[in-house]
């Protein structure tokens, strides 16, 4: 998968598959079997119908031929004699007979006369006699012959002597053949409901299978493929159990999940590795940044105090016998300044390099704090004329342990920086009291503050707030004093408002007894300075 | 007497380049940053400025750059820094804001007394030859 934003391909979403699709595979396969099915069953049923309706017949001729041969019987005397009511009487009990369907009947004489008519429905007569004309129909060459007439069926047969050797004349009957049509009809009917329903059954029972074996499978393996590609890692494959192609497809889908999850796996890795490089270089250079800034403000910084005293020295030599005393000691005092800012910043650069190897150690012992502070107030107070720095300090022990030339340091730095960086507003106030156990010193300034997001960078090394621009510094003297305080066991922190001041507020806990002290000779540390 | 604004945060050397200037008969006038420095210019109109480039409020450049676009009556006013950044990056950035010299602290007195005396009348040669510029008749009138 190619990285957003890399110009090359973006990933694709898979195509999303129907939910509720009419042409699915399954479906046409049911369409086509169906039919298919329908056509040769139509066939089969036809012929089937054809065939039973011939044999129907079969079995109708037979019987009436039978039927007929029994009632020739019977007219032999009643047509040798001309008795057309005694026919009438046998026709009626025939015809009454519904079983057996006779419609009409006629009996001729022996030379062919019409003998009788009989009608079992006199609208709708049927004409016999027309139909003795056919060739077929001669009974004296058949004996007996059947045709169909007008959808009927008639049979004639000879009434014989009873010798059996004489003609005494003809009769023929007519049935109705609809009945037979209709059972025939019937039965197509019964067939082809019979089928269809067995059809649809078979087809409805078909479709329920392959969509429950085949189609709901394809399609839960297709919608599982759909959401891998869109990058569902957890999902679980169906179907991967079966032994067939849907089971080799459905574990093929899992090697291939598998084989997603790892690229995503190694591109996350990738993307966590650029990015740690990419911070780790954007790191270094911020750091190159602020070194290369750090190395001019040193050698601003050694300058400026080298060039008061190249001043001085030049002026002391260019008015050797003008200046008075007092002029002279002017000048060396501004030579001494300049040579304690110079040891001030040659101390702090080397306290860096020391934190850096680990190697600064207190060297602690028993102080008078309250005089400490107030001595290194009073010192920036006399460098700072333009400032007026207050000190309050309340319920200090008379001796604390500590280490008196590094708390110095800390405090010297932190009214050092009041002073720079509040230019214009005067009042600087430092306030030192007891909390608990800890000794708590504030110095708070109304100068120009620092910009809240770069805080938590005050104390790293080098750094320098953007409101410090133009006011000489080195960006260490923070991060020594915070190193110092931890030193300590104790902690710094910062409240400030831009343009409005900064306040520094440094807890250390209180420590009375001389035994913790490593060295002796730093209880003479304080008069020393303040000397 | 050509008049002199002089620039500079550091108190201690302020004064001692005020004594060899005065000492030396020009008229000083004093700032402790850009700020400051761009009102005296307007009160004081000197024939030279010199500066300190890195000072609290306004620095060097800053000055020089504003003095440049905001005021144009002092365009030929030439300006002298004297800064504690010795880089060539530095130096180049002085003189392309439009310094005549950039010297690095800490400097010799006579070398500096010698550029200031150079630089003042070689912008005199220049003013005499086109005398249409209202701060340069107001030094002309300022200096006799």
């Amino acid at each position: 998968m190619a990285a957003p934003g890399s110009g090359g391909t973006t990933p694709k979403s898979a195509p999303k598959p129907g939910s509720r699709r009419l042409l699915t595979v399954s479906n046409k396969l049911a369409a086509l079997g169906a039919l298919c099915i329908s056509v040769g069953f139509v066939f089969v049923i036809w012929i089937q119908t054809d065939r039973a309706r011939a044999q129907l017949y079969e079995v109708a001729l037979h019987r009436n031929t039978h039927t007929t041969e029994l009632i020739a019987d019977q007219l032999y005397g009643p047509v040798r004699w001309r008795k057309p009511a005694i026919v009438q009487q046998v026709y009626d009990s025939v015809i009454a007979n519904s079983d057996l369907g006779v419609v009409a009947a006629i009996t001729l004489d022996r030379h062919d006369a019409l003998l009788t008519v009989y009608q079992k429905n006199a609208s709708n007569p049927i004409d016999i006699s027309g139909f003795l004309d056919d060739e077929n129909a001669d009974p004296a060459n058949t004996g007996h012959a059947t045709t169909t007439l007008h959808n009927h069926f008639v049979v004639i047969a000879p009434v014989m002597s009873r010798d059996g050797l004489d003609r005494a004349g003809t009769i023929a009957l007519a049935w109705d053949l609809s009945s037979l049509d209709r059972m025939s009809h019937d039965m197509m009917v019964q067939a082809i409901t019979v089928t269809f329903g067995l059809l649809a059954a078979f087809i409805t029972l078909s479709l329920l299978i392959v969509h429950r074996y085949l189609s709901q499978p394809l399609a839960q393996i297709a919608a599982a493929t759909n959401r891998i590609a869109n990058g569902d890692k957890g999902l679980e494959v169906p179907w991967t159990g079966r032994k067939d192609e849907i089971g080799d497809m459905a574990r093929s889908l899992v090697t291939f999940q598998e084989n997603v999850a790892l690229i995503d796996r190694l591109t996350a890795e990738q993307q966590q590795q650029t990015q740690r490089l990419a911070n780790a270089l954007e790191k270094e250079r911020e750091y190159n940044g602020l070194h290369r800034e750090f190395v001019t403000m040193v050698s601003h910084e050694f300058r400026t105090p080298v060039a008061i005293i190249d001043g001085a020295a030049q002026r002391i030599d260019r008015r050797i016998g003008k200046d008075t005393p007092d002029q002279l000691m002017e000048r060396t005092g501004k030579i001494r300044n300049a040579v304690t800012r110079m040891i001030e910043l040659i101390d702090s650069t080397l306290s860096v390099s020391r934190i850096e190897a680990g190697t600064i150690e207190l060297e602690l012992g028993e102080c008078d704090f309250a005089a400490l502070l107030k001595d290194i107030c009073q010192r920036q107070q006399e460098i700072s004329k333009h400032h007026k720095i207050s000190v309050t300090v309340a319920d200090m022990p008379q001796s604390i342990v500590i280490d008196a030339k590094r708390m110095d340091q800390v405090f010297t730095n932190l009214l050092s920086n009041a002073v720079k960086y509040a230019p214009d507003d005067p009042k600087i106030d430092v306030k030192a009291g007891i909390i608990g156990e800890n000794v708590v010193v504030s110095v708070r300034d109304s100068g120009l503050g620092i910009p809240k997001e770069e805080l938590p960078k005050l104390f790293e090394k080098f750094f320098r707030a953007s409101t410090s621009t133009g006011i000489p510094g080195t960006g260490i003297g923070l991060h020594l004093v915070k190193h110092l305080i931890e030193l300590h066991q104790g902690s710094i922190k910062v409240d400030s408002i831009e343009g409005q001041g900064t306040t520094f507020s440094v807890t250390f806990p209180i420590r009375q007894s001389a035994h913790e002290a490593t060295t002796t000779d730093a209880d003479s540390r304080p008069a020393e300075l303040s000397a | 007497m050509p008049k002199i604004l002089y620039v500079e945060d550091e108190a201690d050397l302020r004064e001692d380049l005020v004594e060899i200037l005065e000492e030396e008969g020009y008229d000083v006038a004093t700032a402790s940053n850009g700020k400051e420095g761009l009102s005296e210019l307007l009160r004081f109109l000197p024939d030279l400025i010199l500066s300190d480039c890195m000072m609290p409020v306004m620095n060097g450049i800053e000055m020089l750059t504003e003095i440049r676009q905001r005021h144009p009556q002092f365009s030929s006013t030439p300006i002298v820094f004297l800064s504690a950044h010795a880089q060539k990056a530095h130096v180049e950035e002085g003189i392309s804001t439009g310094a005549q010299h950039y010297l690095t602290k800490p400097v010799d007195h006579d070398t500096l007394l010698a550029l200031l005396r150079d630089t003042l009348s070689a912008q005199e040669t220049q003013t005499g030859r086109t005398n249409d510029n209202p701060a340069a008749e107001c030094r002309l009138t300022g200096s006799e």
